[in-house]
């Protein structure tokens, strides 16, 4: 009889922490805005139906700290609710718009059910959305991972061991105020992991994280079960690896389920196609064309004729691609079944905007594949990687190997003539802070403030999005001007540190603006501590 | 013979778009305040809504509406299928220069710093003023810097030699091994052809691109809650606290320990068969050549159809000391001729502003002063509107039933998509 195996979903959810209190509208927030309309919101109203259908389903969600400080400050919740209501006017506008052009007319009206639903769910959960993912994760629907402070990549700090400390023990600490418990399990930011890292993981008492599927493989030595079982690394934190198969379905160019012709197309969004007066109240920023997230077309094939999309066959789609992604799962299973001596476990990490906001049918895809594999089946079943843990805490031990998920499998995303010019400045910045550390082990009052921002400060310079960003040029100014604008003010601040002098007029307005971890302890940077 | 750089990536051009007419952190009046401690809170009363700034009703003037006399911003042409992270719109939106103090251009700390990026390269930098590389190119007979690579420890024959710009900070070199260990050295050499060393960097591992030879398993129990600490401390009490912790619990396992937490079984050894079957469902060699990534794929996608629909190469800009650039394509010249229509309606007018309006039996919103434009796509058939207005103290009313039909031949083929994006939108003075 074939061992029954464990599929371990994962998703990713993760943001930068962008807020501009200063500005009534930011072109960059409406980043947050889109995720929380098109993936988090349609994602809770999907657990909760799970849980109210009695459907055994165990999901991983890993969500980031700035992500998680997003969705819990005032100012963005505000403004995120304004956001959506200024959508729904919109919507309103547009079943107007489209009265004498059926299809189009049908989708409107889609558009504003839609989003009369989000607002509803939001107002529901009281503007917070991490209240029902912590509900979600008692009632045992979800385990939720944390993820590094700010999503550094963690690799590129493992010369600065106190910058890697300081990213995975502020985590570990937000996540305690956010969740309640300690973290079980963390992504590495884009699955990056080197030597070292896991003895950071070890003093966070963190016991689980995923590599990419060549981390596992090209481990040392050889992993007995490929990527099919996990390994211990010699400081006994799990590494799990990703499932090359379960990847590819869904994002192979070949193989892969959103680009689908019947899906809808992301870029033709009436923020550019309309009228710029008629479109400019609902903008993301003033005076500037972007998404609305209202889109009609499909993407119909490699033309720029769009065809209007059919919801409909749409939604055929994504159950077609689930039950095709659900049978293909039954085979591998079947074929690992066999195979191993111990249950196998396929681990499919996803980013979490896939579903909803880049794939809008992916939700659909999500939900019916979950069900369904959670129906009258007993080839495998769906487990978090800390059940696994718990049920089966026996592994080989071996060392992962350098990796990440990003393109070609190491750092060259993060790492190319379009942003190596922002390692210098930390690598200065990480070593003034790890002395600051040093130098003032007990701070209290203004200078203790001072500290801190200057931690924040330096957080937020090295989040990896920044040179992401300029690597693919979705938004370079703006991320170039980020990691200056936080550089100069950490170095501003290790100058009045230095001297002795904190300007309190200063540095109150820059405790308001970059606002993340109120309680980040700077002494993390102090290794002597560790 | 000087090594050339190498390549940058390509970078996509970025198109005109206007710009966020603010800065990160605006200067001057328009700059919301802190609030001071004390008002933290928003105030009541506040209308969270609320975008556009408040100005008094101004006295009623009938206008056209704006559309019909300005040139609209043609959307970007679009590209297509699945999003990828962080965008924003077709185009990368541009954002004034900042008036940011730019960050120092060094730190002065003469180090020489190494990182390896993937199996075959490296990263180095070194934090040198401009006046301490003036003055250390001065002294070398080569007039700029000089890199060497050595394998394991900086001693011997360096494995490559590198010439660098004089002004250069930084360089993306070539490692021959993956999995190896490097470290670097910067100098250069004197009139007297002898070498002087200026920094020496720590050594840094370039990861491994295939499978380890050693095939040796150990198995260890680690139950998850149990925490580390207290693991950590049981192997300190059993003296193997230098060794890593999952091969001392095995150790300790092995040797009958008590007091070990968990007791699952120990998988027995693995035969060379069932060696065989899982590597026909593993794929080790797979998993290298073949990668998928979360932005590789959408971006095969958008690329494959830009090639298809417009075979523009992006120009690469040559940073000051950058890479190589490449040749940048031309747009190839359309074959076919082609013609884009389209045809929507503007429903205008205005009232008093107390009044309740209703287009086509739906209560719309008036502007502050009293007036109100609508505008409908309108395909082509045969369409009715009425147009209402009802006094504010439910007195008189007044109608306009308004009937429009469109009806269109087609000469060829003709689109409605607007391909071009100089196509100027129907004004007054486009009309000739």
């Amino acid at each position: 009889m074939p061992m029954q195996g464990f599929f371990a979903l994962m998703l990713h959810a993760h943001l930068p922490f962008v807020r501009h209190p200063e500005h009534e509208k930011f072109l960059e927030e409406n980043w947050l805005f889109e995720a929380m309309t098109e993936t988090y919101i349609p994602l809770i109203q999907i657990l909760d139906g799970w849980r109210a259908d009695g459907v055994a389903a165990r999901l991983t969600l890993s969500l980031s700290p700035t992500l998680c400080a997003m969705l819990r400050d005032a100012e963005l919740q505000q403004r995120y609710e304004r956001h959506l209501h200024g959508l729904i006017e919109l919507a309103e506008k547009e079943i107007h718009r489209t009265r004498w052009d059926p299809a189009l007319a049908e989708l409107a009206l889609m558009y504003h059910r839609r989003l009369g639903g989000i607002r509803e769910t939001y107002a529901a959960h009281g503007r917070n959305l991490l209240r029902p993912f912590r509900q979600l994760q008692e009632q045992g629907v979800l385990e939720i991972a944390t993820c590094a402070a700010t999503h550094a990549l963690l690799p590129l700090l493992a010369e600065d061991p106190s910058s890697l400390r300081a990213q995975i023990l502020v985590a570990r600490d937000d996540y305690r105020d956010c969740f309640g418990r300690d973290p079980q399990g963390i992504w590495l930011p884009e699955c990056a992991f080197a030597e070292g890292v896991d003895k950071v993981l070890q003093e966070a008492n963190i016991r689980w994280f995923v590599t990419d599927t060549h981390g596992l493989l090209h481990a040392r030595p050889r992993p007995r079960y490929g990527v099919y079982a996990p390994v211990f690394t010699p400081a006994g934190v799990a590494a799990f690896g990703r499932d090359f198969e379960s990847a590819k379905q869904v994002w192979s160019k070949q193989e892969g389920y959103p680009g689908d012709f019947r899906y809808r197309d992301f870029y033709r969004d009436i923020g550019f196609d309309l009228d710029f007066d008629y479109v400019k109240p609902y903008l993301p920023a003033p005076d500037t064309r972007g998404f609305t997230g209202i889109k009609y077309h499909r993407i119909t094939g490699p033309t720029p004729d769009k065809q209007v999309y059919d919801r409909a066959a749409a939604l055929l789609a994504a159950g077609e691609h689930a039950a095709h992604f659900l049978h293909a799962r039954l085979d591998q299973f079947a074929k690992l079944g066999q195979v191993m001596d111990r249950p196998p476990i396929v681990v499919a990490p996803y980013d979490a905007e896939l579903f909803g906001h880049w794939w809008h049918e992916g939700p659909e895809f999500l939900n019916i594949f979950v069900r369904q594999a959670c129906r009258g089946q007993q080839v495998f079943k769906l487990a978090t990687p800390g059940e696994y843990l718990r049920a089966h805490p026996t592994h080989q031990v071996a060392m992962p190997a350098a990796s990440s998920w990003g393109e070609e499998g190491y750092w060259r995303v993060w790492l190319d003539e379009t942003n190596q010019w922002i390692y210098p400045h930390l690598r200065a910045a990480q070593a003034r802070m790890a002395q600051m550390a040093r130098d003032f082990p007990e701070a209290g009052g203004l200078m203790e403030r001072a500290l801190r921002q200057a931690a924040r400060e330096l957080l937020l310079a090295q989040s990896s999005d920044w040179p992401f960003i300029l690597h693919t040029g979705t938004s370079p100014d703006y991320a170039a001007a980020r990691v200056k604008e936080h550089l100069r003010c950490f170095l501003a601040l290790h100058d009045q540190i230095c001297r002795r002098e904190i300007d309190p007029a200063w540095l109150s307005p820059l405790e308001w603006t970059d606002n993340i971890f109120p309680n980040v302890d700077y002494r993390y940077w102090n290794s002597q501590d560790a | 013979m000087k090594p050339k750089k190498p390549d940058s990536p390509p970078r996509t051009k970025a198109k005109a778009v206007k710009a966020v007419p603010s800065t990160l952190r605006p200067a001057g009046k328009s700059r919301k305040k802190a609030p001071s401690p004390a008002a933290a809170a928003p105030s009541r009363g506040a209308r969270p809504f609320s975008v556009e700034s408040e100005t008094p009703a101004a006295p009623f003037e009938l206008k056209l509406p704006p559309i019909l006399l300005e040139r609209d911003e043609a959307a970007p042409w679009p590209a297509s299928g699945p999003d990828r992270r962080y965008v924003l719109g077709p185009t990368p939106p541009e954002h004034p220069a900042s008036a940011i103090t730019p960050l120092p251009e060094s730190y002065g700390t003469q180090q020489l710093f190494l990182a390896a990026r993937d199996p075959r390269w490296l990263y180095a930098h070194w934090d040198f003023t401009a006046a301490q590389l003036k003055k250390h190119n001065a002294l070398s007979a080569d007039g700029h810097l000089l890199l060497r690579l050595y394998r394991d420890a900086p001693a011997g024959p360096p494995l490559s030699e590198i010439h660098l710009h004089p002004e250069s900070r930084h360089w993306f070199v070539p490692a021959p091994h993956a999995g190896a260990k490097y470290l670097a050295t910067l100098g250069y050499f004197n009139s007297a052809k002898k070498w002087v060393e200026l920094a020496c960097s720590a050594a840094t591992v370039t990861p491994p691109d295939s499978v380890a030879e050693d095939t040796a398993v150990r198995f260890a129990t680690i139950p998850p809650d149990e925490p580390f600490e207290r693991l950590l401390a049981l192997i300190e009490a059993a003296a193997r606290e230098n060794v890593p912790l999952a091969e001392a619990l095995s150790e300790l396992r092995e040797e009958g320990f008590p007091g070990l937490p968990g007791a699952e079984q120990i998988p027995g050894p693995w035969t060379p068969a069932q060696e065989a079957a899982l590597a026909e469902v593993v794929r080790f060699e797979d998993a290298r050549r073949i990668w998928i990534g979360s932005l590789e794929v959408t971006e095969l996608i958008r690329r494959e159809m830009e090639r298809e629909v417009s075979p523009v190469n992006p120009a690469q800009p040559g940073g000051a000391f950058g890479g190589v650039s490449s040749p940048s394509g031309q747009p190839e010249r359309r074959r076919n001729f082609w013609l884009n229509v389209n045809a929507e309606l503007v429903v205008y007018g205005s009232t008093e502003p107390d009044a309740t309006v209703t287009i086509g039996g739906r209560q719309i919103e008036l502007r502050r002063d009293g007036s109100f434009s609508f505008r409908f796509a309108l395909p082509d058939g045969t369409y009715d509107l009425a147009v209402a207005a009802r006094q504010a103290d439910g007195g008189e009313t007044r109608q306009a039933d308004l009937f429009f039909s469109r009806f269109s031949q087609y000469q060829g083929e003709v689109k409605t998509v607007p391909r071009d994006e100089t196509l100027p939108t129907p004004s007054a003075g486009a009309v000739t």
